[in-house]
């Protein structure tokens, strides 16, 4: 984070922050979501909350904590508003990513996307969380809101259910 | 697992990159999009909505606190021996990864004492769990994450809250492994703790795999352990013991199970020798996110997380596993007064966020009658989802 809040207005800093970094937070939506258009509308949403919570926050290293959180947030937000959308009469279609996304990534890493796809939520988190953002179990206990212990344990488990699923050993 | 990891990160690697620098759009600036239900709200809602939750939020608070001042009583809960409720709090903030706990005064959150972890070698150590024995007098694990060495400490603090050096305990066991979780009996002689299994990596502890559990003797310096069995072996949460040290409680199974065991136990595994008291999935949504016996070992007081409000503070029977809720006060637990007369408890509302994470509130118990402690707020290097707590 650069600047400050004294040194810029308030819009000018969330626009700072947003050109360094909308790209990291717009693919970590990605991961979550699973299109780049919904991810980019979750990103959007997150530093709306910025502007508001700004003057709350105690310093700028809590800004990308605070992010973060927002985002996976919105992505749950996202996922559970295409859920609703799908039990209504009227289909809308869920976004998808595109046939150029689809074809720069191999069939092993398809498999491996698909089978974390099928874990519930929080493991899901966890795992993007852990192995994109490459945060430590205490930062990923921030964000999600939950006990490290439950991070660890959903970590354990997400690891040997993907392991069985993929046919590795552990 | 490192192979699979390894594909993990190539995978997501692979998957973000299909978001191009230069694609993004501007900030404030809407996409065209395909038809579909809107999840954003109109502008009025979003400033009705906040207010009504504030209001709403504001009301609870009055409200718990009429209801405390009117219905507050004497604890009339077998107090095992202890004068009255401690006066301190010990928090860890970052729980695994290193920094000072902090004493605080537990009416005006006035910092005591800081205690740093002691360094061994020169190199990283990081808590593993902090209890009390409700006489002031504390017990600690600390982990040298270098040379893969786990030490019991202990401390004291004065009528002032100023902490004494910490002091190796006498009766050390031998520990390689990680501990996580850690309860102390009322007098101090017994000392309950899960022993993990856990990766390092960068100097920090990571994913841990529970494989014991275990309670030392600190008298006859005997350490009796239970196996942990499964396939997932996942960690240990929310130990805890009753003021005598005869029995022990907690949460397996990704946060779902709650258990008991008698802390003498025969030997053998924890699933032979533990009993179920209750599933989380038979309360609501979400796993728990806080058990604590009570001194008398009759009941737990637990809270569940499930993910959006309403939370609650329930009491489980462990004879029967028949559960209530005992406060209308939704938050997640803290830290159970060593005397069972009270629970802190992070209450919550909508409003809540990373930077504040809540208010503190004290649940007389059984009764569930609630305080807010007005005169603090939780500082967020406190954060209840890193930081643990004793009394």
């Amino acid at each position: 984070v650069t600047g400050s809040a004294t040194a810029l207005g308030q819009d000018d800093l969330v626009r700072e922050l947003y050109q360094a970094h909308a790209l990291t937070l717009v693919r970590l939506a990605r991961l979550l979501v699973g299109d780049q258009q919904s991810a980019e509308d979750v990103v959007q949403e997150a530093f709306l909350s910025l502007h508001k919570a700004l003057p709350r926050l105690a310093d700028h290293d809590a800004v990308m904590p605070y992010l973060r959180t927002v985002v996976v947030n919105g992505a749950r937000s996202e996922l559970r508003s295409r859920r609703r959308a799908a039990r209504r009469p009227v289909r809308h279609e869920v976004p998808q990513p595109s046939a150029e996304a689809a074809a720069m990534i191999s069939e092993d890493r398809r498999a491996v996307l698909a089978a974390v796809a099928s874990l519930p939520r929080r493991s899901r988190e966890v795992l993007v969380l852990r192995y994109y953002l490459d945060l430590p179990v205490h930062e990923i206990a921030t964000t999600l809101s939950v006990s490290r212990g439950t991070v660890s344990s959903t970590l354990s488990r997400a690891i040997a259910t993907l392991a069985s699923q993929l046919r590795e050993e552990l | 697992v490192n192979e699979l990891e390894q594909r993990l990160r190539e995978a997501f690697d692979a998957a973000a990159s299909t978001v191009l620098p230069g694609t993004l759009r501007e900030l404030g600036s809407d996409a065209p999009r395909q038809p579909a239900p809107s999840r954003r709200v109109s502008w009025p809602a979003r400033i009705i909505i906040p207010a009504a939750a504030a209001a709403a939020a504001a009301l609870i608070a009055v409200l718990a606190f009429l209801a405390a001042s009117q219905a507050r009583t004497p604890a009339g809960y077998p107090a095992a021996g202890l004068a009255g409720t401690p006066e301190f709090l010990v928090a860890a903030p970052t729980w695994l990864n290193g920094g000072p706990l902090q004493v605080r005064d537990v009416a005006t959150g006035a910092l005591t004492s800081r205690i740093r972890l002691p360094v061994k070698d020169g190199k990283t150590t990081v808590l593993g769990g902090v209890s009390s024995d409700g006489r002031g007098r504390y017990v600690l694990a600390v982990h040298a994450v270098t040379v893969r060495e786990t030490w019991l400490y202990q401390f004291s603090l004065s009528a002032a809250g100023k902490a004494s050096a910490l002091t190796p305990l006498a009766a050390q066991p031998t520990l390689p492994e990680v501990v996580s979780g850690i309860a102390a009996s009322q007098d101090g002689q017994k000392i309950a703790y899960g022993i993990d299994h856990c990766h390092i990596f960068a100097g920090s502890v990571e994913t841990c795999f529970a494989q014991r559990l275990a309670v030392l003797t600190v008298a006859t310096r005997q350490t009796r352990t239970w196996a942990w069995p499964g396939a997932l072996k996942t960690p240990i949460g929310y130990l805890s013991i009753t003021a005598d040290g005869s029995e022990l409680s907690f949460v397996s199974g990704n946060d779902d199970t709650l258990r008991v065991m008698s802390a003498t136990a025969a030997p053998g595994t924890v699933a032979q020798r533990s009993r179920i008291v209750a599933l989380a999935r038979n309360l609501g949504r979400g796993g728990f996110s806080f058990a604590a016996i009570s001194p008398d070992g009759s009941q737990v007081f637990v809270t569940t997380d499930p993910g959006t409000l309403p939370w609650n503070v329930r009491l489980v029977s462990v004879r029967t596993g028949k559960a209530r809720v005992i406060s209308t006060v939704q938050g997640t637990g803290l830290a159970l007064d060593p005397s069972g007369r009270e629970l802190m408890l992070l209450s919550k509302s909508a409003a809540d966020d990373v930077q504040h994470p809540g208010d503190l509130s004290l649940i007389g118990l059984p009764g569930g009658t609630a305080s807010p402690v007005a005169a603090w707020r939780l500082p967020v290097e406190l954060d209840p989802h890193q930081a643990g707590y004793a009394w």
